[in-house]
């Protein structure tokens, strides 16, 4: 279409679908006298105008195309002395298990770097020049590093478990009080702070890398690893988001780190400033975090005072806060210690006494016999597959005593539902027995038949029941009982056994 | 009718004003998903292409809305090139389309191929190439109108009209089967 067509058709478009519905007919003839085909156009477009249409983000409407490829460990997987318990999360640089030391007796957080993550030398040899250097570090409020394991290509790292929620967790409440945020910021602060000493910078300060723990004491996570994750213009970084979903986020760089210029331990204050921000504000303080547009608000832009956004917020907290997200390194706190100090006085200032937690005291020992929720969760599929099969004969005398159509009626779907449901349940159990790593592939493809023919199951045993109940009281009473019952175990109990024993396992963090 | 659900043609017959409430809800919804915290995808992918543009261009720096526009731009590229790989494996026999339904709009089922959609926003490039910036930035960037609009240089109105218009466009392209 030629541009001044074009032209006059966005007008009369943008003019068209501002006004009442009814009034366009008329509207268009007019406009349109003397192009009956561009009022065609305008027609069409309208017809086709829908606010809902692309409404959703790209990444909100695709997400199955973001979804991690990354292989994981199945529960039970021993690597040796460690034992696989769960995934605890998928983190900046692989996925991270709850594993328990076998010969220690104790939970480990074990971390697994993809083989393909650290195929040079040089690359694997900074890797342990860190890890030392965060083993070094002996802090109440970061997790401790226990070692660095090496087998064949794959490398991982072993450190402290810490049970608790993350500091996004508590987030979710925010603006937090005055006292709590105090209460968090200096925690953190102390631990940068000490580690700052040691020479060790964190460089991916976020809150999904603090915990809190059920005392209320806080732990930083993964200490002076993220600087193997990115070689200055991503190198390795770039290679490990081809592998699956690299689950790092921008939001809490610094403006310096995204430019890729070299950094220092100013760009943790950087990053802990935007984290007070959030927890004073209630938000990021460059926008909508996870966007792009708050990435080049970090490198350009500034952030609104916060005693605008939540004026319980004093100002002198305020004041620190904008010091550390000074653009230039040289325009916030010259080190982590003169931070602390400031936000030390302004507690005391605003009279906030402050919390001691205990020591920990370390984790309770492991109870080996409690019932592992995997083993509940074959049982069951194992007891559904074949009590499925069972109910086949039954109905199948009811089909005889019937007979006719009516029987066969009755018989066959019934004998679909069971072939269904109890081959898939058994397929699952075989699987999780078998191939553990393939169980949730498999689960996703199958659960929906598996959840119709369950319905189809229940609803035939019903039927049968109501048909017969006159003449075979007893097996009547028998087919209904079975169909409530398997009712209640595919609706009630199933989706939490599987929950307790597939998802994020919690057996052992409670 | 127990146990037959209603169409949401029915719905809408009966219940016009409820059917709308249900619209408006769901677009509430959505909007708020879109603004609020980001989705475990929209991180990802974020930070996906923030790493290509780490790697490639932003050393040179220049402004912000030249850094929204490449990354947006990145956003796109990334997300096609996974349709694409996938498209390529399920010509091999195995993987889904990415293709999205929306059934959260009630009923107003569309299904729409991200591959098709890309390639009427390259006609719509061809066309108007202010109109397909404002959907790379809004629908791949996850810009909001005003973001949109600060990044373009243009007022949030000129924005709010050059989206309806292209999203009318694409939508009518895709409903044709493209080609046009």
């Amino acid at each position: 279409m030629d541009p001044e067509r074009w032209q006059r058709l966005k007008d009369l478009f943008e003019e068209a679908v501002e006004m009442d519905a009814s009034r366009r007919g008329v509207f268009l003839e007019k406009a349109c006298s003397d192009d009956p085909s561009l009022k065609t156009e305008v027609e069409e477009l309208l017809q086709h105008h829908d606010d809902g249409f692309l409404e959703n983000s790209a990444s909100g409407m695709f997400p199955e195309l973001l979804e991690s490829e990354m292989d994981s460990l199945p529960p039970g997987k021993k690597l040796g002395p460690y034992t696989i318990n769960g995934i605890i999360g998928r983190g900046g640089m692989g996925v991270v298990y709850l594993a328990r030391d076998g010969r220690l007796d104790r939970p480990v957080a074990l971390k697994m770097l993809p083989a393909d993550y650290l195929k040079d030398n040089e690359q694997r040899e900074r890797l342990r020049r860190e890890a030392r250097a965060a083993a070094r570090l002996s802090h109440p409020g970061i997790a401790t590093v226990y070692s660095l394991e090496e087998c064949g290509d794959d490398i991982y790292i072993i450190s402290e478990y810490v049970s608790g929620g993350t500091l996004r967790e508590v987030m979710t409440e925010t603006p937090l009080p005055l006292e709590t945020l105090l209460d968090i910021g200096l925690q953190i602060g102390r631990a940068l702070a000490a580690a700052h000493e040691y020479g060790i910078v964190h460089r991916d300060l976020k809150p999904e890398n603090i915990m809190k723990t059920a005392s209320g004491s806080i732990k930083i996570l993964d200490f002076g690893l993220a600087r193997i994750e990115g070689e200055k213009h991503g190198g390795a970084a770039a290679r490990l988001t081809r592998a699956g979903m690299f689950l790092g986020t921008p939001s809490y760089a610094s403006p310096e780190q995204l430019l890729g210029k070299d950094v220092d331990f100013r760009t943790d204050i950087f990053s802990f400033g935007v984290l007070l921000y959030e927890m004073a504000a209630g938000k990021h303080p460059f926008g909508a975090r996870d966007s792009i547009a708050a990435i080049a608000h970090i490198v350009e832009g500034d952030a609104p005072d916060i005693t605008a956004i939540n004026p319980s917020i004093p100002e002198d907290l305020n004041t620190v806060i904008l010091r550390c997200l000074r653009k230039r390194p040289e325009d916030r706190y010259p080190d982590m210690q003169a931070l602390l100090t400031d936000l030390e006085s302004l507690s005391e200032f605003h009279d906030i006494k402050e919390k001691r937690y205990p020591v920990p005291t370390g984790h309770p020992p492991a109870k080996h016999k409690r019932f592992h929720p995997l083993w509940w969760w074959q049982f069951h599929q194992a007891v559904a597959g074949f009590g499925y099969y069972a109910m086949l004969y039954p109905q199948w005398r009811v089909k005889q005593w019937l007979g006719g159509a009516e029987g066969s009626l009755l018989f066959f779907p019934l004998l679909i539902g069971v072939g269904i449901a109890a081959n898939l349940r058994l397929h699952l159990w075989f699987t999780s027995c078998f191939y553990a790593s393939e169980l949730e592939a498999q689960r996703r493809k199958v659960s929906r038949w598996i959840r119709w023919a369950d319905w189809l199951f229940a609803f035939m045993l019903a039927v049968t029941a109501a048909r017969i109940h006159s003449e075979h009281a007893v097996i009547a009473a028998l087919l209904m009982a079975v169909a409530i019952g398997s009712l209640v175990a595919f609706t009630l109990i199933e989706p939490t056994t599987a929950r307790a024993a597939l998802e994020k396992t919690s057996w052992n963090s409670k | 009718m127990p146990g037959e659900s209603l169409s949401a043609l029915q719905l809408s017959r009966i219940m016009p004003e409820a059917y709308d409430e249900l619209r408006k809800l769901a677009h509430f919804y959505m909007a708020r998903e879109r603004k609020g915290a980001g989705t475990l995808q929209a991180t990802a992918l974020v930070n996906e292409a923030y790493l290509r543009l780490k790697k490639e261009k932003l050393h040179r720096w220049r402004n912000r809305a030249h850094f929204c526009a490449i990354a947006a731009h990145a956003m796109r590229e990334i997300l096609v090139e996974k349709a694409r790989a996938r498209a390529a494996k399920k010509r091999g026999g195995a993987g889904a389309p990415a293709t999205f339904v929306d059934n959260i709009a009630f009923g107003r089922e569309q299904s729409i191929d991200l591959l098709s959609l890309n390639e009427a926003m390259e006609r719509l490039n061809r066309q108007d190439e202010k109109l397909a910036r404002v959907v790379e930035l809004r629908f791949f960037g996850g810009l909001t109108v005003e973001e949109t609009a600060e990044s373009l240089g243009i007022s949030p109105v000129s924005v709010k009209r050059a989206w309806s218009m292209a999203k009318a466009w694409l939508k009518r392209e895709l409903e044709s089967g493209g080609g046009s």
